[in-house]
Order: structure tokens, then C-alpha cells, then sequence
């Protein structure tokens, strides 16, 4: 990854970033992903879960814990997986501005 | 039990010899103490650098000592896996007293476990530390079937000797073969079971990748289970043909009833309840039983949120509103993949010799998802007649045992 690469992102950017990357890897039209989507409801299998968070992690260069409460199914709904990686980027100082 | 004209067995087997080394217990003895009294194995890891390690916590064998069981020049011959298989395969031998045997019929079917910590050394030494070349030894030493070969070698077994790859399920895929072909009458006796020491860096990093590994210890069918975790060791079995085992007075532990399989051909890694059932079906079937004669069950039981909910359910649909006792061994010796199948295949033949069943541990809220008798906490003394041993791995394999007291 480049420096440029790093530079901080707006909340709305990295949100769509995200989304594209989980609608590519389930195989699912962007548009299903609405935050209370939940994953079992859009039949998403938990090794694509896994697959998109690894993807996530390549393409924003960070490292996005287990949720320590519930790994195994970590995210229920869209919007967990979002805010999650939102909030790992956010406390890297990754988001231009306050954090959404 | 059902009486049934076709499924009646054309020879009896018998479980003659158990072996054992685990993180709670470096001998039969010891692990089935620790294991009725549960003891947890599970602890901050002690023999590999964790400084990369995400999750820092194994069930390990520590206090084993490689040059206080193999000759000097033995060793380089051995990766971890195999020297753990061989001290339970010699103390499997020597509880059933073993004696002579007709070579020819006298197998080894084994766990395919693959030598990670050679694995992750060379390739340490040689992409990490530029190594010009690797030990002569590497190749044989990682082979899958290294522990099947060396049992036979060091005890002179000629008969059919290999090694069975199911990941998870494969020690009990190796039982269940063995089971089969002393039953039609090919073989007088097998060594069998498995081994596992897969405890190197790279593995556990690839582990970590697929975020199933537990942050805490392993807390299978609690509400709050976090993930599964990853131990080591073996577990090894003597079967004998019945007869065999009495006509020379051998002890007998248990008898093997009946061996269901099924692969789920459907999901990778995801398990699946229909799979397991007709494992558990396939297993009584085989053994002429049905499921009103099963009074305990070792479970997979690994502690994730996925596999506890699907095997829940799978029970819950053989034995309907009878609470059968299921328990989970994972939550004591962590998960031994290729080994576990071997571990708690020895853990359910005790079970029905003492009357006693290991509890699950770690175990803190019911989850309405398991709506199972995991046998919380405390082990309980109950009589077992027929027991079920379940292994369901990677890849959709599943593979369950019947076992019924001798």
C-alpha cells in the first residue's frame, strides 16, 4: 500500500468501500446491502463473511479484530460489519473528520 | 437393541488397548482423571513465539521430552506428530498386554496429519532465514502417513497400514475402517486412532485467518461460546477381534458396535445438522441399534457458535424429546483435529468401562440454539450401555462411532 493510499477518507467513502467489497465477494447486488440487511436473511455463508473481511483487511491495509463477544458469527447485519470496520479505521485516524 | 438378521456382525471387536497423550494427561491414567474431574488443558501458549499470534492461548503437551522416549539417532526421523503417536501406541500395546500376532493380519490404520512443526521450520529456515538447503529427512518426516508407518515399523505389523485424511474426522474415520475390517474378518487386530501436533506459527496464523479461534477458553454449548481452540496430542486404540481378545484373556474396555459416514456435499467449512444425523443414523444402523439404546454421546462439540448449534440440532432430531447426556471433551483438550477423533474415542470407551461421564466445562448459560444435556461442568457417574462418538470435519465429513459396554 502506498502512503497515498492512507490518506484519511470521508465516512460516506469508506462506507461505499466496504459495501463494494462485501457485495463482490458474497456475489450480491450492492443494492440488497442495506445497513438492517441481516447476513443470514441475504444468505451470505460465513466463509464469504470471512473471505470479504480478509479482502477488507488487504484493502485498507488494517488489521480488523474479532469481535471478542461473538466470533464464529460475528456480524448479524450489514450495518455490524460496517460500523466495525469503521470503527477500526476511525481509531487508526483513517476518517477525515468526526466519525460518523 | 435391535435384533436384526442382516446387520448381525459376522465378528465381534473388541477395544483392548488404549493409549493417550494430551495436555491433561501424559497417559491414560492421568487424562481420564483430569478429564472426569475436569481439568482444563487450555492455557497461554509456551512452545512456539506468539509474538504474531493474534490468539495466544492452545490446549499443549508440555513437559514432553522427545529424548526420554526415542534413541538419539531415531529422532531426526520424527516430526512431533509421530513421536506423540508412538508414546500412545506403545502404551495402547501394553495395556492390552499384547503379545504375538499374525503379522500379516495385524494392521495400522492412522490419522493422516500432515508434520506441521517440520513444515513451518523448513520453510522457516528457507524462505525466512534463506537457507541453502533443508534436512534429508523433511519429506518423510511431513508425510501425512509418517505415523501410521513408524507404529508398524516399531512393532512389526505387516498387514495393511495407512493413514485416513477427513481433517477433523480423520482418527475417527481411521476407527471406523479399522472396526470394518476386522469385523468381515480381514484382519485379527489394528492399531488405530490418531495424532496431531499442528501447533506451529503458520498454522495457527491460518487459523486465526478463518476467525473461529476462541479469545477465552473453549466453552462449547454455553450461550456465551466464543470459538474453538486449538490442542495436540494422540489418541490410540487396540481393536481386536472379540474372539482373539478372549481366547488370550485380554481385558476388554468396550466394543465397537457400528460406524456411520456421510459427507454433507454441500458447504466448505459451514456443518450441516442433515449431514451429522445421518452420520448418527448411519452408526446405529451399522450396529443393529437404534436411538433409544444410545444413553451418551462425545460430541464434536468444538465451541463455535455454528458447530454446537448444528449438532444440537442433528441430536435433537435423533433422539426427539429424550435428553440423551452429550458432552464435550474440546472444552478440556481443545480441539486435536486430526487427534481428536482418537482422544475421545478413548475418553467414550472409558465412559461406558467406569459408568462415568466427562463433563463439558467452561460452561456458564444454556443457549436456547442447544437445547441439549451438555453434562455442565461435573462429571456424572451414570451406567452407559451404548455410546456414540461424533466427528464432523472441514470439507462436510462426518463420521460418528457406536460403542457399547463390554
Amino acid at each position: 500500500m502506498s502512503d497515498a493510499a492512507h490518506a484519511p477518507l470521508t465516512a460516506a467513502a469508506v462506507d461505499e468501500q466496504i459495501l463494494a467489497i462485501v457485495a463482490k465477494e458474497a456475489n450480491l447486488d450492492r443494492a440488497l446491502l442495506r445497513p438492517e440487511a441481516r447476513i443470514d436473511e441475504l444468505g451470505i455463508p460465513s466463509l464469504d463473511m470471512t473471505m470479504a473481511v480478509f479482502e477488507l483487511e488487504k484493502h485498507f491495509d488494517i488489521e480488523i479484530p474479532v469481535i471478542a463477544e461473538q466470533p464464529g458469527a460475528e456480524f448479524a447485519t450489514v450495518d455490524d460489519l460496517v460500523s466495525h470496520v469503521r470503527g477500526v479505521l476511525s481509531k487508526a485516524g483513517r476518517i477525515a473528520g468526526p466519525a460518523a | 437393541m435391535k435384533q436384526s438378521a442382516s446387520a448381525a456382525p459376522p465378528c465381534r471387536v473388541a477395544v483392548t488397548g488404549l493409549g493417550v497423550v494430551a495436555a491433561i494427561g501424559a497417559d491414560v491414567p492421568a487424562f481420564w482423571s483430569a478429564l472426569t474431574d475436569g481439568a482444563c488443558g487450555i492455557g497461554p501458549i509456551a512452545n512456539i513465539p506468539t509474538e504474531r499470534l493474534g490468539s495466544r492461548l492452545a490446549a499443549e503437551v508440555n513437559g514432553f521430552d522427545p529424548a526420554a522416549h526415542f534413541a538419539v539417532r531415531r529422532l531426526p526421523m520424527l516430526d512431533r506428530a509421530t513421536q506423540l503417536a508412538l508414546v500412545a501406541a506403545r502404551e495402547a500395546l501394553r495395556d492390552a498386554d499384547f503379545g504375538d500376532s499374525d503379522p500379516r493380519r495385524s494392521g495400522v490404520i492412522f490419522a493422516a496429519a500432515i508434520g506441521q512443526e517440520t513444515f513451518d521450520s523448513a520453510y522457516l529456515e528457507l524462505y525466512g532465514r534463506n537457507a541453502a538447503r533443508l534436512h534429508p529427512l523433511t519429506v518423510p518426516r511431513i508425510m501425512p502417513n509418517a505415523p501410521a508407518s513408524h507404529i508398524a515399523m516399531e512393532f512389526g505389523l505387516r498387514g495393511p497400514c495407512f493413514a485416513t485424511a477427513s481433517a477433523c474426522a480423520s482418527a475417527t474415520h481411521a476407527i471406523g475402517t479399522a472396526f470394518h475390517m476386522i469385523r468381515s474378518g480381514q484382519l485379527d487386530c489394528v492399531v488405530t486412532g490418531g495424532a496431531d501436533a499442528s501447533i506451529s506459527v503458520g498454522f495457527m496464523k491460518a487459523w486465526e485467518a478463518l476467525r473461529v479461534l476462541s479469545p477465552d477458553v473453549c466453552r462449547p454449548f454455553s450461550r456465551d461460546r466464543a470459538g474453538l481452540v486449538i490442542g495436540e496430542g494422540a489418541g490410540v486404540l487396540l481393536l481386536e477381534s472379540w474372539d482373539r481378545a478372549v481366547a488370550r484373556g485380554a481385558a476388554i474396555h468396550a466394543e465397537m458396535l457400528g460406524f456411520g459416514m456421510s459427507s454433507d456435499a454441500g458447504d466448505l467449512t459451514a456443518p450441516s445438522a442433515d449431514g451429522a444425523l445421518q452420520a448418527m443414523q448411519a452408526a446405529l444402523d451399522d450396529g443393529g441399534l437404534d436411538p433409544g439404546d444410545v444413553d451418551y454421546v462425545n460430541a464434536h462439540g468444538t465451541g463455535t457458535r455454528l458447530n454446537d448449534r448444528t449438532e444440537a440440532a442433528a441430536l435433537r432430531r435423533l433422539f426427539g424429546n429424550r435428553r440423551v447426556p452429550v458432552s464435550s471433551s474440546k472444552s478440556m483438550i481443545g480441539h486435536c483435529l486430526c487427534a481428536g477423533g482418537g482422544l475421545e474415542a478413548v475418553a467414550t470407551a472409558l465412559s461406558l468401562r467406569d459408568g462415568l461421564l466427562p463433563p463439558t466445562i467452561g460452561f456458564r448459560e444454556a443457549d436456547p440454539d442447544c437445547d441439549i444435556d451438555c453434562v455442565p461442568n461435573v462429571a456424572r457417574a451414570v451406567p452407559v450401555s451404548v455410546a456414540l462418538s461424533n466427528s464432523f470435519a472441514f470439507g462436510g465429513l462426518n463420521a460418528v462411532l457406536a460403542m457399547g459396554r463390554a
